[in-house]
């Protein structure tokens, strides 16, 4: 898939509008999953996702080739992300988001509200390392890419994190 | 076991994804990459027409015995801006006039 993406983004800096519309169906659930995970509120996710889209549209020329485009892609939704957290680009308090998520019902629903509470006493670069590698399906070194940050360093986050979810669910891992 | 806690984590942290397919998404960021393109046309053009004006102001106050030629180049190079900018829509109204290319 990754020799796909790199064609693909070739195309993308000719110019191709083909191309371009098919590495946004290909990636865009799992960046805005990503997204959705470090910023409170769906609306501001899916803002900051189409921001990170843009960005490969504007840039697609950064990417030198060193590792994989979809790596490449989540580093500028990770800085985008910081960005807005620093900016205090909070519309929605995490309250509003367990209500939000509340309003199902479901076993799968309960499980999401807890992981959701749970998610929110993890710091964001725990949160991130958590999502890419648990929910993304990342490598640990290929979020360690995404992120800009050692191996150990997402392998630990993600251990810890996984402690905490775990704890949440009810389980032992 | 820790496989299948991880699979509750990714079922439970799945359960916020949007879908798989998005056309809605996709649109608006093609609306958005539409607006960027159209704001960087039209502030090329507003600098473009105001270094010509500034030429032209320039060039009729150091020689005004010739106004007519001053402003002949300026209306030329507007009209070149002009269809430089818009080609695609100029090559779209030149399309019905292709079967006369063979009489030339």
């Amino acid at each position: 898939m990754d020799e796909d993406d790199a064609a693909l983004l070739a195309a993308v800096c000719e110019g191709s509008d083909r191309a371009f519309n098919a590495l946004i169906d290909r990636h865009q659930q799992a960046v805005r999953l990503f997204l959705r995970g470090l910023v409170s509120g769906l609306e501001d996710a899916d803002d900051i996702a189409q921001e990170t889209f843009l960005a490969v549209w504007r840039h697609g020329r950064a990417y030198k080739g060193r590792g994989s485009v979809r790596a490449w892609m989540f580093s500028i939704a990770w800085r985008k992300a910081k960005d807005a957290q620093r900016l205090g680009f909070r519309r929605r308090r995490r309250e509003a988001a367990y209500r939000e998520l509340a309003s199902g019902g479901s076993p799968a629903t309960d499980d999401a509200i807890a992981l959701e509470q749970a998610m929110a006493t993890l710091s964001l670069d725990q949160r991130a390392a958590v999502v890419l590698c648990l929910g993304c399906g990342f490598t640990a070194a290929e979020a360690a890419e995404a992120l800009g940050q050692p191996v150990g360093t997402v392998k630990s986050h993600v251990s810890r994190g996984r402690a905490r979810l775990a704890e949440a669910l009810g389980v032992q891992s | 076991m820790s496989n299948a806690v991880d699979e509750r984590i990714a079922e439970g942290l799945m359960s916020r994804a949007p879908a798989r397919r998005d056309a809605l998404f996709r649109l608006t960021v093609l609306e958005r990459r539409e607006r960027l393109r159209f704001r960087r046309q039209a502030g090329v053009m507003v600098a473009t027409a105001s270094c010509l004006a500034a030429l032209l102001g320039a060039g009729l106050f150091v020689r005004p015995d010739m106004a007519l030629a001053i402003s002949a180049a300026g209306l030329a190079a507007a009209l070149s801006i002009g269809a430089y900018a818009y080609r695609p829509a100029l090559v779209r109204l030149a399309r019905p006039l292709r079967p006369l290319r063979r009489f030339f």
